[in-house]
């Protein structure tokens, strides 16, 4: 078994805003095209049949033949899913989005006849969902695999009570670092920019988001990076645009593999796609990854039910699945992520998974991770990181 | 159908631009019309950006109409026929293939650690791994290839046009090669040229893919501006209005660099105007 799961070298995709290695964009970009389509023609049918199927909540009954999901990009081991369709004889097909902003950008304009029963959003995104009748209720009762999931990955803030979400898995951000190149010690996100504007200027790749860019000011001075105030998006601009921006070699939301061939010397990254660089290179001694400090990014995705979904009962018996322990860490072992389902990490050891100091955190380390939120500030800091870019190139 | 796959298109972004975007989970509303996502777009962000696009696609253009011209030339004059259309249709090879697998594939190319530089250290010319990903130079590379092709054909078609007997004409009268290249080959070739200039400038300004592929932070094109308003801000009013803007600007580009060869031909043709001599009365 382990040997088998450790031959699955390619750890998903985990995404909380725009994240595409340079692979899943190619998946991503020929998908887009058919996606496109496959949702037009899903707003035709649904309107159609719109009224047939009752909601998720009221779910309980013959798991239908077909689920179709609305995901990242490389998420889950193919396999799950082969397994799965074996099992209850239901089809599942799947259709992408590169970022959370233009999933939900397609759901609020299909109204609830998208044609899609799972959505995989970002936690801090959900009650905006909520708000806005993007998701179904879960039924609760349908998931009983739901009691596998570590008392702390339940509750949410951002859906209390797990009323319309359950954690896919979660994850961190912080730096990896190619210490044949760079000397300096990085114990925090001022040293991390410190290094960036120093050591390993010209060097260094961001994650390409807006809200990762900005935060590294903000965690690094003790501001929480949900903030809205204009007093300190202001610090944050001039910290980033005026001092860091012409030091980054590149905007890279998957640096993990590049950095161990050589292109960066310094990058903040997930924690996943830092492992991923460890796992494919022949010396991982010469390179150190480091949790952001003294305060850093949560971000967990959600197994969700679309408004209007066509196949609740399946979608439910796909939650109840994916949750099963043995499952969930076939699962693990393709993405590289937390599942949050108890004992996995244990199961994780005993299997001989790599590296799991990247992905399974102490609790200590976890009380530092912060899930922000998504407001409106959002504008203001696509803004700072155009500007940053402009920066950059310039 | 140009109505339908182009106006129509083109309408909305012109409609949308005028809305504003109510509030973080809606793209666009049109109930309240106004100009205000244009004084938006005019930031300084976007000068500088377009300013360092506009560069890059200049020496773009300019770098394929001198690549592009001696290929066409060779191919539509010195090549045997029979091989012309083998030769063209390899010239299209690339095509066969999505734009962006193309650019990716010189991603691999340039690696640091990649094939290219490790044949230069072997044989001497580099001593350290090849760093020339994420620069303005890889962005030229790129750029060069991906649009050469269009650069090409329509030279081709010029020149494969061009009668030879005109040529011969001009030898003939006392013409030597480079003489005949100024005055019959290339006026001759215009249309061809302009209109390789036209196809490779006008898409290259509006590229961002072989840029961010292959620029890193160097490669920031005016175009990541605007997807980044549709894709990641969410803000189709603002995101239209830049591209408005935009294509007004390439437009106006266009324009001026179309003036400007206008004047030099009227001065050229003044300068080499022949006075025929009245035939006295």
């Amino acid at each position: 078994m382990a040997e088998e799961l450790e031959g699955v070298q390619i750890l998903a995709s985990r995404a909380a805003a725009q994240r595409i290695t340079r692979r899943h964009f190619l998946a991503g970009s020929a998908v887009a095209m058919f996606s496109s389509s496959v949702l037009l023609a899903a707003c035709g049918g649904g309107t159609e049949t719109g009224g047939d199927t009752g909601p998720g909540a009221t779910a309980g009954g013959k798991i239908e033949d077909q689920l179709n999901f609305f995901h990242w990009a490389e998420y889950d081991d193919p396999e799950v899913f082969k397994d799965f369709e074996k099992q209850f004889g239901t089809t599942t097909k799947i259709d992408i989005y590169a970022s959370n902003e233009e999933a939900i950008a397609k759901l609020v304009a299909a109204q609830g006849t998208s044609g899609y029963d799972i959505v995989v959003p970002t936690g801090v995104f959900i009650p905006q969902m909520v708000q806005n009748n993007l998701l179904e209720e879960l039924n609760l009762d349908l998931i009983p695999n739901f009691e596998n999931i570590e008392e702390i990955y339940r509750d949410q803030p951002w859906d209390p009570g797990n009323k319309h979400s359950v954690c896919k898995d979660w994850g961190s951000t912080g730096w990896l670092i190619d210490r044949s190149k760079v000397k300096s010690e990085i114990k925090t996100w001022g040293d991390f920019g410190d290094v960036a504007m120093g050591e390993a200027s010209g060097a260094t790749s961001v994650l390409d988001t807006p809200g990762d860019l900005a935060a590294i000011y903000f965690w690094a001075n003790g501001i929480n990076w949900a903030t809205t105030e204009e007093k300190y998006l202001d610090q944050a601009e001039d910290y980033v645009v005026n001092k860091l921006a012409s030091h980054i070699k590149a905007y890279d939301s998957y640096p993990g593999i590049a950095l161990t061939e050589g292109k960066y010397a310094l990058s903040q990254a997930w924690n996943g796609d830092a492992r991923q660089g460890l796992l494919q290179t022949k010396e991982p001694d010469r390179y150190e990854w480091g949790l952001g400090a003294p305060v850093t990014e949560l971000w967990m995705d959600n197994w969700c039910i679309v408004t209007g979904a066509q196949h609740p009962n399946a979608a439910h018996a796909w939650i109840n699945y994916i949750l099963d322990p043995k499952v969930s860490l076939k699962d693990l072992a393709y993405h590289g992520y937390n599942t949050g389902i108890a004992g996995v990490q244990e199961e994780a050891k005993a299997a001989g998974f790599k590296f799991l100091d990247l992905v399974f955190f102490s609790d200590e380390q976890v009380k530092t991770m912060d899930p922000g939120a998504v407001n409106e500030a959002q504008q203001r800091l696509v803004d700072i990181w155009n500007k940053a870019k402009a920066a950059s190139g310039a | 159908m140009l109505l339908f796959f182009f106006a129509i298109p083109v309408l909305f972004i012109f409609y949308y631009s005028l809305g504003y975007k109510p509030d973080i989970f809606h793209t666009i509303a049109t109930d309240n019309l106004s100009l205000g996502r244009y004084s938006e777009s005019f930031s300084e962000t976007f000068r500088s950006v377009f300013t360092g696009t506009l560069q890059i696609s200049l020496i773009g253009t300019t770098l394929c109409l001198l690549i592009g011209f001696p290929f066409a030339y060779w191919l539509a004059v010195r090549v045997p026929p029979k091989w012309r259309g083998v030769l063209l249709g390899l010239t299209i090879v690339p095509f066969w293939t999505n734009f962006l697998v193309r650019t990716l594939g010189w991603l691999i190319l340039l690696q640091p650690n990649g094939p290219l530089s490790g044949s230069m250290q072997a044989i001497g010319l580099i001593s350290n791994p090849l760093q020339v990903l994420d620069t303005r130079s890889a962005v030229q590379l790129g750029v060069v290839y991906n649009y050469l092709p269009l650069m090409i054909f329509p030279l081709f078609v010029a020149l494969d046009r061009l009668d030879p007997a005109l040529r011969e004409a001009s030898k003939d009268l006392g013409a030597n090669r480079w003489r005949t290249f100024r005055q019959v080959t290339l006026p001759l070739a215009m249309p061809g040229v302009v209109a390789g200039l036209l196809l490779v400038f006008i898409p290259l300004t509006g590229d961002y893919i072989t840029a961010s592929v292959l620029g890193g932070a160097k490669g920031n094109m005016v175009g990541a501006l605007v997807a980044s308003q549709f894709n990641t801000a969410q803000n189709w009013a603002l995101g239209s209005a830049m591209a408005v803007i935009l294509i007004f600007m390439i437009l106006g580009s266009v324009a001026i660099f179309g003036g400007l060869g206008l004047i030099a031909r009227t001065l050229i043709r003044r300068a080499r105007r022949v006075e025929l001599v009245p035939e006295p009365a």
